[in-house]
């Protein structure tokens, strides 16, 4: 059926063939724009994590803006007239930027000690940095001792300091999320997407022109830009721009690649175009559906290309060998010979990714269920994309007359059959001993998800986290937010009254209608645990800096001659504090009404020791059993939180799709070899490959996170194609003699070849990506470079010796 | 006849209530500008400026009733004897210093006073302000009539604070983590409150 389709079809109506998929791409084409990228926090989240619900609503009940902070470092000493006075006009100049909502600088914060004076005179009248009666020897000692600003505003060697630019809050993008949050309808989610499309390119051009205010004040000053909003932002940047670059050096040297081994025009010439086409294709397909591109998914183009090239590649040595093994036959007899003997691998090793593949959508995990969607449909264009334009391109052009023999210009494959014919238990043993030892290594891999690990230390984002962690308390944000029990309401006892207790139940009930009052909420049983929250919470090293109502106590404190303030004097600062310091001090770290409180810290992502999952238990761990707390009193929020919820998952996930896959693979290679030797053995042969990769991963200290967490999918897609194809043709060479050896020696020099070039063109393609400015690309690189490796190693010598030693089929 | 005397009877029935709301703002004036004096009095040592605002406000304040305030029906109900004793000794002394401390803070400013406000029958309030720089802030001083008929001060709310909701919260809050003894001891230790 499929021959007769070739036949009458394709083969005889090649330029319908071709223009019809022409203008099928094209269409597609159009819906390219359509993709967007999408690398925020947002994507990066659980979908239905209650970690996710909890930090909104955490971050909307407390006063929190978004903000990025600028490290200003400047040659002079920094509160020099000369600095003072470049400080004023960078905030001017960003204080003018209308997405600007403040800008807060050493300049602006009040000072309580420079000189020190009477409480009652500080509050009528707190002086800054640039009051006339501040003395700068002391506003530097206060600069540093002050609970609020050491390590936060200033750093600790007083020779930088934080420019904390607070954003206006972009209301209409909350109610947007807010609303399709709630009802999930396609429509609120179009409106969601649209707006954050717009909100995106605004905020990224708003960066710009922050970007722009530093660069003109760059010449007495050293400035670095950080913040969330920034890493975000500058993910975007890195992936769209690897994309653009490596993907296309990837494609010139594929290109040089096809033509060293290939040594024809049109063997260069279909394998790109056909790529090209199955790329633009599926890229559009994505478009039309509405997909987004995450950090996770981003590699889609990459694995695409590995599949299609290696399909194709496949092919066209598979074609060359008719041509040489056979060439009285006519080019289209040719090709339908070709296409149909590979057709059927094809098919199978496709179908077998794509089971690996749509495991990934069982992880739980949208960026993870995406890449499952995304690649499975990918491979399925590319599948009909090579075996409709393929043969169709093949017979418009001419029978070549060059006779080009593999086996004299490579000697590789035949060294394999060697080497197996002679040393198979060896080659066994190898085997298994590298798969222990990776095994081995598998249990160091570290789930971590390190932001500043993503950038080279040259780039301007890796050293502005830096100054940020070393300097001015740390970069991801941790919350810790602490329930207070509800009081009690006072019982009332049925006792015998007398004239005077009458009288203490009119004062008592006097009492109880005011008790709830929002001032008398700072009890000192209260204090006492915030106190105490917020020392551990200082004391842990991976913390950079804490700042929550403890410290405004702290604060209090050094200003009441070092006497905690007493519940009297704190319902006192409530009532009295300006709102505008209110909305710095209070606000952010109290909530009244929910009665709780909120420790706001930040954690320094440099640190190389910091373990994050267990940090966060730790810390929840602790607060429980060593200070006394309750349970569900205690909640950790807000981003550290979430990403390391998401790590965990996908690690959960990764074991669980393994497993997944790995059953998917066992069901599918029964039913292509039906035999259960032979689909343990393909197992065997498949599981090497990912097992050295995290092996090598746990080694190298590479940590599996979101961008890494793909390879083991690649790994597999690559392995199980590789092994088909030789399977498949193993098959077919045995039932010609049925002698192992010789079986094994035809394949090696056959579909061997065609799995060596695949391997050998994509790895030193892939190689380029090791020069990307952004390390997952490096490390997805040099990854995929090892499972090419691994993969066609341990198909051309474990495969064939684990067949020569169980001896599978019957004769 | 029958209504010259009803006019009477309620003029002298308001005649007398006005004079105890004037008696008292009178009082209360009256010591407040002796009190400031005596802050102002840079000559006088501080301890002896504290005794004599205690010899001057001790008759104005029911410490004892505050006391029992403070600690809440059910908390004070529940102690014997000797304990309520006990904590009466510690908490006058406290309490006294507390407000000492307070108004040695606010020893420039001026104080201006509104008529005393009946607003029940045993109870009247004085509405006073502190006059600062830039702002007009409340002091209200909370007045019952005892048993003996005599309107002595139980409360003294502050810029919207009042000094016994304040030691109800905190004392109720101690007292749940420690037995009354442990409390009375960090009481009385505790010179900062």
């Amino acid at each position: 059926m499929i021959e007769n389709f070739y036949k009458n079809r394709i083969i005889k109506f090649p330029k319908i063939t071709l223009f019809v998929l022409f203008c099928i791409v094209t269409f597609l084409a159009f819906y390219i724009p359509r993709l967007s990228v999408d690398a925020s926090a947002e994507t990066l989240l659980l979908e239905n994590d209650k970690d996710l619900i909890y930090t909104r609503e955490i971050n909307s009940r407390y006063d929190a803006p978004d903000f990025l902070v600028i490290t200003y470092t400047p040659d002079a000493p920094l509160l020099s007239e000369k600095s003072l006075k470049n400080l004023k006009s960078l905030k001017k100049d960003l204080q003018s930027l209308n997405f600007v909502d403040n800008v807060v600088s050493i300049l602006d914060v009040p000072l309580f000690k420079s000189p020190s004076k009477p409480l009652k005179e500080l509050i009528q009248n707190i002086p800054t940095l640039e009051s006339n009666s501040t003395d700068r020897n002391l506003a530097k000692a206060e600069f540093l001792s002050n609970p609020i600003y050491k390590n936060n505003l200033v750093g600790k060697d007083f020779i930088t300091t934080a420019v904390v630019v607070n954003l206006k809050e972009d209301k209409r993008y909350k109610t947007l999320l807010d609303k399709k949050n709630a009802t999930k309808k396609a429509s609120d989610i179009k409106a969601f997407k649209d707006y954050r499309e717009i909100q995106r390119a605004r905020e990224h051009l708003n960066l710009q022109e922050i970007r722009d205010v530093m660069q003109k004040h760059s010449y007495d000053a050293q400035l670095f830009l950080g913040g969330v909003d920034m890493i975000a932002d500058d993910m975007i940047t890195y992936v769209k721009s690897d994309i653009k670059t490596y993907g296309s050096i990837v494609l010139v040297i594929l290109l040089l690649m096809l033509y060293i081994v290939f040594r024809e025009l049109k063997w260069v010439v279909i394998p790109i175009v056909i790529s090209t086409a199955s790329i633009v294709a599926s890229t559009g397909l994505f478009g039309l559906l509405g997909f987004e591109v995450t950090v996770v998914s981003s590699n889609f183009i990459s694995l695409q290309l590995i599949v299609t090239i290696s399909i194709i590649i496949h092919l066209m040595v598979r074609y060359r060998e008719l041509f040489i093994t056979r060439n009285e036959l006519s080019q289209e007899e040719l090709i339908l010979q070709t296409v149909t003997s590979i057709l059927k691998p094809s098919f199978f090793a496709i179908i077998t990714t794509i089971a690996g593949f749509s495991s990934l959508v069982f992880s739980g995990i949208l960026p993870v269920i995406m890449l499952g969607w995304m690649m499975s449909l990918a491979i399925t264009v590319s599948l009909i994309v090579i075996f409709l334009s393929f043969p169709a391109m093949l017979v418009l052009m001419k029978k070549s007359d060059k006779k080009v023999y593999f086996k004299t210009r490579v000697s590789l494959t035949a060294l394999c059959s060697h080497l197996v014919e002679k040393h198979k238990k060896s080659v066994v043993f190898f085997s298994m001993l590298i798969f222990g030892i990776s095994i081995l290594y598998t249990f160091d891999i570290r789930v971590e998800n390190s932001f500043i690990n993503y950038f080279k230390k040259s780039t301007e984002i890796y050293k502005g986290m830096e100054v940020i962690d070393r300097s001015l308390g740390g970069t991801t944000p941790l919350d810790v937010i602490i329930d207070f029990p509800k009081p009690k309401d006072t019982p009332k006892k049925t006792v015998k009254k007398n004239a005077t207790e009458d009288e203490f139940d009119e004062f008592e009930d006097e009492y109880n209608a005011i008790k709830n009052q929002n001032q008398y909420w700072f009890s000192a049983d209260k204090m006492d645990v915030v106190r105490k929250v917020h020392s551990y919470l200082e004391s842990i090293p991976e913390i950079g800096k804490v700042l929550s109502l403890g410290s405004v106590l702290e604060l209090g404190r050094s200003l009441n001659d070092n006497k905690d303030l007493d519940d009297f004097a704190l319902a006192m600062l409530y009532n009295e504090l300006p709102q505008r310091f209110r909305k710095i001090v209070l606000s952010p770290y109290v909530n009244i009404k929910a009665n709780q409180v909120r420790f706001s810290m930040r954690i320094v992502d440099s640190n190389p020791k910091l373990k994050r999952d267990r940090l966060l238990k730790k810390i929840k761990y602790d607060l429980v059993h060593k200070l006394g707390l309750k349970k569900e009193n205690v909640h950790l929020s807000n981003l550290m939180v979430l990403y390391n919820n998401m790590l965990q998952s996908l690690f959960n996930s990764q074991i669980k799709t393994l497993g997944l896959m790995l059953v998917l693979l066992g069901i599918v290679f029964f039913i292509l070899f039906r035999s259960w030797k032979v689909m343990l053995i393909a197992m065997i042969v498949n599981v090497i490959p990912i097992s050295l990769i995290f092996g090598v991963m746990g080694y190298l200290d590479i940590p599996l996170d979101m961008m890494s967490i793909t390879i083991a999918s690649i790994a597999i897609g690559i392995a199980v194609d590789d092994t088909i194809h030789y399977l498949h043709r193993y098959k077919k060479e045995y039932a010609k003699d049925h002698d192992y050896v010789q079986a094994m020696k035809r394949s090696h020099q056959s579909v061997g070849y065609a799995m060596y070039y695949t391997s050998i063109t994509i790895m030193i393609g892939f190689l380029v990506l090791v020069l990307s400015e952004f390390t997952p690309t490096i490390y997805f690189g040099l990854l995929t470079v090892l499972a090419m490796f691994s993969a066609l190693v341990t198909d051309l010598l474990l495969l064939p010796a684990l067949l020569l030693l169980v001896k599978p089929y019957k004769k | 006849m029958k209504s010259f005397l009803m006019i009477l009877i309620f003029g002298v029935f308001f005649t007398l209530h006005a004079n105890v709301e004037d008696d008292i703002t009178n009082m209360i004036v009256q010591n407040s500008e002796k009190v400031t004096s005596i802050l102002k009095d840079k000559s006088m040592p501080k301890a002896e400026q504290d005794k004599e605002i205690v010899r001057l406000v001790d008759p104005l304040f029911d410490f004892y009733l505050m006391g029992k305030l403070c600690l809440g029906k059910t908390i004070y109900t529940s102690l014997t004897k000797k304990q309520k004793s006990e904590f009466h000794v510690v908490f006058n002394r406290k309490i006294k210093e507390s407000y000492i401390n307070k108004l040695h803070l606010y020893t420039d400013e001026k104080l201006e006073f509104e008529k005393a406000k009946r607003i029940r029958k045993t109870r009247i309030t004085l509405l006073s302000y502190l006059i600062t720089k830039t702002e007009k802030k409340p002091v209200i001083y909370k007045f019952y009539e005892n048993d003996e008929k005599k309107w002595l001060i139980y409360d003294v709310d502050i810029f919207g604070v009042s000094i016994v909701q304040t030691y109800r919260n905190q004392f109720s809050a101690a007292l749940k983590t420690k037995s009354f003894e442990q409390f009375l001891e960090e009481l009385d230790k505790d010179k900062s409150q």
